[in-house]
């Protein structure tokens, strides 16, 4: 197992390779230079324009800049961002916890909303809660997480005034202001992925449910409860994993709406930031850390797997 | 392979023949239906059987006859939307059937076991065989602590005959062969030790020939051992040969024939149990490239059962009438022995099988 780690871990590099190299050339492709973001609205002579693209070494052909990039690259030196005038990793350990906090906290609330709504839905086939988690997750699922974040801000924040709309504060400012502010973001990441976890702890939960080894269990003489949720539930698990970790490589894509939406500074917004600006290298930085967390996550997932399935040997 | 000379008062025939106090399970008038798309389908229809205290009941019929139905019915598990909707299943003076849950599955894995016809599929594949055995220990013996589960589990692989049970206990199902799991099943049937009945549904069908034997032979020692009762489903005939003392003949979701071993081999009443008979393979007895005897057609639809004998269309004894307009009753032939047939007494003598195969 721990060899499977490692051999896992090592096959990162030549997927977060690709990544970079897929963000080096799709940004520079793209029209637009980081020199027009830079300069904004002030009148500027085009020779002058011209001397910052020499001196960001903009002018060279574009495989010329790649090799000289890749080698700082693949040590994680990413530079310095063009327009924080400070190192990517710096400026990425400040926004990194907000994103983290987000996807974390929806995180939890989709397993312990999720899994527990698909697992009674599930034993209670056709009965009222199965048909009302089916609409919910239907509605869910369809509502566009951005939109959904303005619907409640319009009205828990504006109407009721109940929690502040946008904005963040540490929890150094007290946990009432950290929390408060996060409620709505992460209600608004939740929805759709629960509706995604409720439908598949109920997908798998039915086809364990009628497996010969369910009846065995009760016939031995053990609680419903206990066939559920010890011989039913672990069988179930290894699909489940899956769409939690899916979710969750989600879910840090869907952190750029959200953060957007309630402008709170983490990575997704420091990232849509960067693009705007092209702001290359704060880019190229801020999706090396976005992949990284995917891959562990991915990592974790599967060797969760061989804890629930003991089939699956590493 | 030695079968036991019945050693209880065993009852012989069905509960209107045997008296109050004899029988471990009584079961009476059973009906178990499943919901369809036109209406209620009968299962198993109106059934009475009685098994006594340490007697093996061979349970024969095709598949689909409701045998399996029978056997769930015991333990409270008919799965849904099926649900015995008559009669009363007795053990020991209790009716299952009307008894609380909590009561139920005291009862289950305790006093009453059950082996499913799969080993492949009947233990749970993410859990180790110890934790599979110890878990039963854990329910119906709360006493016992974790060591003296282990300790217990272990030495009923042993006496179950399987070869080092120290290392079977953490392995998990996947990594057992068909024949150790059979066992496995059956070590977690019997762990608690208070086994008064134990269901067997086709527990060799899934096995190769000489591990049936071998897990034949086990139950006819265990049940000698513990005196348990045994209800042995299966649709072979020579499996309950060598094995059971009475035999109860199943067809349609209905009792056809009840006899002893002895005297149903002699005589077979039922024309389904000739037709059984027929189709059992005989070593020598037929010359090779010649047809496998068997009962021409399928069990009847039982949403669909056309009037009168269910067994008409496949009988090679029918007539119009009475077989066409009425359904037969289960008769008294003799102590002990039961037909549902119209015409059992119009019946040509029974052929020695071996005779008669020899002259194809």
């Amino acid at each position: 197992m721990f060899e499977y780690a490692l051999r896992r871990i090592i096959s990162f590099i030549p997927t977060i390779f690709i990544t970079l190299t897929l963000i080096f050339f799709i940004t520079r492709m793209v029209p637009g230079s980081p020199i027009s973001s830079l300069v904004g609205h002030q009148a500027v002579s085009a020779e002058q324009i011209d001397a910052i693209t020499r001196d960001l070494g903009l002018d060279r052909p574009i495989l010329v800049q790649y090799l000289e990039w890749l080698p700082h690259v693949l040590i994680g030196d990413f530079g310095n961002s063009l327009f924080y005038k400070q190192p990517i990793i710096e400026v990425v350990a400040e926004r990194f916890p907000v994103t983290l906090y987000l996807t974390v906290f929806s995180m939890i609330v989709t397993i312990s909303i999720g899994m527990p709504l698909g697992i009674y839905a599930a034993i209670r086939r056709g009965g009222a809660v199965d048909y009302a988690s089916n609409a919910f997750s239907s509605i869910g699922m369809a509502m566009p997480s951005f939109w959904l974040g303005f619907l409640l801000i319009i009205v828990f924040a504006v109407s009721l005034g109940w929690l502040p709309a946008s904005g963040y504060r540490s929890p150094d400012f007290g946990i009432w202001n950290w929390l408060s502010r996060l409620i709505l973001p992460v209600i608004a990441q939740s929805l759709a992925q629960i509706g995604l976890v409720v439908r598949m702890t109920r997908a798998s939960m039915i086809e364990v449910m009628g497996q010969e080894y369910i009846t065995m269990a009760r016939a031995k003489g053990l609680s419903e409860t206990r066939v559920v949720l010890k011989h039913a539930l672990k069988n179930a698990m290894t699909q489940i994993t899956t769409v939690i970790g899916l979710t969750f490589a989600l879910g840090l894509g869907g952190s750029v709406i959200i953060e957007n939406v309630f402008a709170l500074p983490g990575l997704g917004q420091l990232i849509t930031i960067a693009a705007i600006r092209r702001d290359y290298s704060m880019l190229e930085g801020g999706i090396f850390y976005l992949t990284l967390v995917a891959l562990v996550v991915n990592l974790i997932v599967d060797l969760a797997y061989a804890y629930f399935n003991p089939r699956i040997r590493y | 392979m030695t079968k036991p000379a019945l050693q209880t008062n065993g009852s012989p025939g069905t509960s209107d023949d045997s008296r109050a106090g004899e029988n471990l399970l009584e079961i009476v008038k059973l009906e178990v239906r499943f919901p369809d798309n036109t209406g209620p389908v009968t299962v198993i229809d109106n059934l009475d059987i009685t098994i006594g205290h340490g007697e093996i009941l061979g349970l024969v019929g095709e598949s689909g006859c409701g045998k399996s139905m029978l056997a769930r019915s015991i333990l409270g598990l008919v799965p849904p939307p099926g649900k015995v909707t008559k009669g009363k299943i007795v053990l020991d003076g209790v009716d299952l059937l009307t008894t609380d849950e909590a009561t139920m599955q005291d009862i289950r894995g305790n006093k009453v076991s059950i082996i499913l016809q799969e080993p492949m599929t009947s233990l749970n594949p993410v859990f180790t065989i110890g934790n599979q055995m110890a878990e039963v220990l854990a329910i119906h013996c709360p006493d016992m602590k974790r060591r003296e589960r282990r300790a217990r589990s272990v030495e009923m692989m042993e006496r179950i005959g399987i070869q080092y049970p120290e290392n079977r206990y953490d392995q998990y199902p996947h990594e057992l062969s068909g024949g150790i799991r059979q066992r496995v099943m059956i070590a977690i049937a019997l762990i608690c030790g208070n086994v008064r009945l134990l269901v067997a549904d086709e527990p060799t069908t899934a096995l190769d020939v000489t591990i049936q034997a071998q897990i034949l032979e086990l139950f006819v020692k265990l049940q000698a051992e513990t005196q348990m009762a045994l209800l042995l489903i299966t649709h072979d005939l020579g499996v309950i040969a060598q094995t059971a003392h009475r035999v109860a003949v199943m067809y349609a979701g209905r009792l056809v024939e009840i006899s002893d071993v002895g005297r149903l081999f002699e005589k077979p009443l039922h024309p389904y149990t000739r037709g059984l008979m027929y189709s059992l393979p005989r070593a020598g007895a037929r010359p090779r490239k010649s047809h496998m005897p068997a009962i021409p057609g399928t069990v009847p639809n039982l949403a669909d059962l056309p009037p009168g004998c269910p067994f008409y269309d496949r009988c090679e004894y029918r007539q119009q009438q009475p077989c066409r307009e009425a359904m037969p009753q289960l008769e008294q032939v003799d102590r002990g022995r039961w037909v549902r047939c119209h015409r059992w007494h119009e019946l040509p003598q029974f052929e020695v099988l071996s005779a008669r195969l020899d002259r194809r």
